[in-house]
């Protein structure tokens, strides 16, 4: 990141090919469209080649960091082109399915092992729970709209947030 | 400290991006001054990180890294051209003369009668110091003037909606000159992040007003946002 940060361009080839594939999946996983994951997953890399100075390894990885500025480009764009409706895509299976195996390269399914690994993590939550987050997370719902939505309190929203997160945390220190 | 903790419930939402505008505000006012509140966010980043990478992963297509890397050299030979540009002596404007006109003389009254709350964020990456310094705005706009060595970046929310070709310009103020910067037209939730090219020195401000058009040499008041880098 440093010599990203310092406008490298060719540092910035590398984090390129390091995180697109990440940054593709996720906005293509909020916007429900390869069109506008494309243009969610330009707009966050310029944004982070021009202002590449402001990563904080305090927040995470440039990975979690990446990812950041991508959902939030993915939901406003949500927030902006279907006037707030969510779209919650299917996990793509039948997309990777399409591919042959001898096809990826090493980095590319060494990304998608850990993607599938994580996703245990998320998998063994209660569906209450794991609604919400989708909602939150994937959705850009805020609690109270959630609330709203599933006509629940909002301390039920809030509540089920905070143990699906307990949940993923104490899956992720056992070492999955 | 900015304000009482958030509880434990309201500090997972904002990890998740899950808080309603007025309540995100509180928490980012409060938590840069609060290293417990701090702690607590930090130690939910893995969760929220595995949220990002657990979605099934595709192939971004080829188009698009020639459009990212497009756009990419295409600033480099930007910045290229300017450096050029600017070996020949800077046009000098004083622009004292605006701040003491009467419209401007109010227009900051207001601006520093709201100064709302802000991070400041020291990051020694590498050798690169990042630093975050506060951007003082009219009410209900607000935001975070990130500095970097070479260029920094305005990350700004709240702003109003243009009508035809108005755009938001960036000013640098250094000493007794003033230059303009870049122009950006926010997104429709008032949000916009624009670059502000060049070293900016301590004691350098960096403004915005809103224009008529793009392309002005003078900035037309009130000046909307403010920042001074220290």
């Amino acid at each position: 990141m440093p010599m990203v940060s310092r406008q490298d361009p060719v540092a910035f080839e590398v984090f390129y090919d390091r995180h697109a594939g990440a940054a593709y999946s996720l906005a293509y996983r909020i916007v429900g469209s390869r069109t506008a994951a494309e243009d969610v997953t330009q707009e966050a890399l310029i944004s982070i080649w021009r202002s590449g100075a402001r990563y904080d390894r305090a927040r995470g990885s440039v990975r979690t960091w990446t990812l950041g500025i991508v959902r939030n480009r993915a939901i406003d764009m949500l927030r902006k082109e279907s006037g707030r409706s969510p779209k919650l895509a299917a996990g793509g299976d039948e997309i990777l399915e399409g591919r042959a195996a001898e096809e990826l390269t090493d980095t590319e399914a060494v990304r998608r092992e850990t993607a599938q690994e994580v996703r245990g993590a998320i998998h063994g939550l209660p569906e209450d729970q794991s609604r919400v987050i989708e909602l939150a997370y994937y959705g850009g719902f805020s609690h109270s709209e959630i609330a709203a939505m599933l006509n629940e309190p909002l301390g039920t929203i809030k509540g089920r947030m905070r143990m699906a997160m307990d949940k993923i945390r104490a899956t992720l220190a056992e070492g999955w | 400290m900015n304000g009482e903790h958030p509880d434990g419930d309201d500090l997972v939402a904002f990890a998740l991006g899950a808080l309603d505008p007025g309540e995100e505000r509180a928490v980012e006012a409060h938590t840069p001054s609060c290293a417990r509140c701090t702690r607590e966010l930090e130690a939910l980043i893995p969760a929220v990180a595995v949220l990002g990478e657990s979605v099934e992963q595709l192939e971004p297509p080829p188009a698009l890294r020639d459009r990212v890397l497009g756009e990419v050299h295409a600033d480099v030979a930007r910045s290229e051209t300017d450096r050029e540009a600017a070996s020949s002596p800077p046009p000098r404007r004083g622009w004292f003369g605006l701040l003491t006109r009467p419209a401007i003389a109010v227009g900051l009254a207001i601006v520093l009668a709201a100064v709302g709350g802000y991070v400041i964020a020291g990051n020694d990456d590498g050798g690169v110091t990042e630093t975050t310094v506060p951007v003082v705005a009219q009410q209900d706009i607000g935001g975070t003037l990130a500095v970097g060595e070479n260029s920094s970046m305005l990350d700004l929310h709240g702003l109003g909606q243009l009508k035809g070709g108005e755009v938001y310009q960036v000013w640098v103020a250094t000493g007794q000159t003033l230059r303009p910067s870049s122009n950006f037209i926010p997104d429709a939730n008032g949000r916009a992040m624009t670059a502000v090219d060049g070293r900016l020195a301590s004691g350098t401000k960096v403004m915005v007003t809103k224009e008529p058009q793009p392309g002005r040499t003078t900035p037309t008041p009130p000046i909307l946002l403010s920042a001074t880098v220290d």
